[in-house]
């Protein structure tokens, strides 16, 4: 599908929208890390799985925009790098991150995709 | 909470996630896109950490608008997940060393430079 401008002005509201919610979120650094990436994948599977959310504009403004923007990657690499007095913990947490958010995505997409398909 | 700053951090963030979407249409089986995304993400990040001691409202700008909306986690975690599925197991693997060795990397890299631009 061609690139339009409609398209690249949902991502960016939905990735400002996002942005501001993290950054919002008043926890500490690990604790907002774990709240934001794991219920920001919550809800790319449940907008991944859904009917509602299959034309290219809401994907473009929920997903990629909203979702992308509310979650982070570089959060968990710079909350590792930034951790000298404890990169073991911090690398641990990360790791474990990684698998809760990836078996998360997988069970949460087939059990939405079996309510709503 | 301070208005103004959340409403720039949304308009950093909102500019950065256009730009993680173009680099998601890189075409190919594996998302390297995202991974390069997530990577320069993180360098800008670790930069912009270290410099918080400087400048805390433009650190904050630089490291929640535009690192945390050039990077994404639910985006990585689904693309696995369709990996999996896909029986793409080794590809499925190397998406997470990846995502993992090159954002640790190149944030720790990102923050030693920008230390030494302090000094």
């Amino acid at each position: 599908m061609p690139l339009t401008f409609v398209q690249l002005a949902l991502v960016f509201t939905g990735g400002a929208l996002g942005s501001m919610l993290r950054f919002a979120v008043p926890f500490d650094q690990l604790e907002s890390l774990w709240l934001v990436n794991i219920v920001g994948t919550i809800f790319l599977a449940w907008v991944n799985s859904s009917a509602w959310f299959s034309s290219a504009s809401r994907r473009a403004f929920w997903a990629t925009g909203f979702a992308g923007g509310f979650t982070t990657m570089s959060g968990i690499a710079v909350f590792i790098s930034t951790a000298p007095e404890s990169p073991g913990f911090a690398a641990i947490q990360a790791v474990a991150m990684f698998a809760v958010g990836i078996a998360v995505y997988h069970l949460a997409a087939k059990r939405f995709g079996s309510v709503t398909r | 909470m301070n208005l103004q700053l959340m409403l720039l951090v949304g308009l950093v963030g909102g500019g950065a996630s256009v730009i993680r979407f173009l680099f998601s249409l890189m075409p190919g089986k594996f998302p390297v896109g995202i991974l390069i995304a997530n990577t320069l993400a993180s360098f800008i990040g670790g930069i912009a950490s270290s410099g918080l001691a400087i400048d805390p409202t433009l650190g904050l700008i630089l490291v929640s608008g535009l690192a945390g909306g050039l990077s994404t986690f639910s985006t990585f975690a689904a693309q696995t997940s369709t990996l999996i599925s896909q029986k793409q197991p080794k590809l499925a693997w190397l998406n997470v060393a990846l995502n993992f060795g090159t954002t640790i990397t190149a944030a720790t890299l990102g923050t030693n430079l920008g230390l030494a631009l302090l000094k």
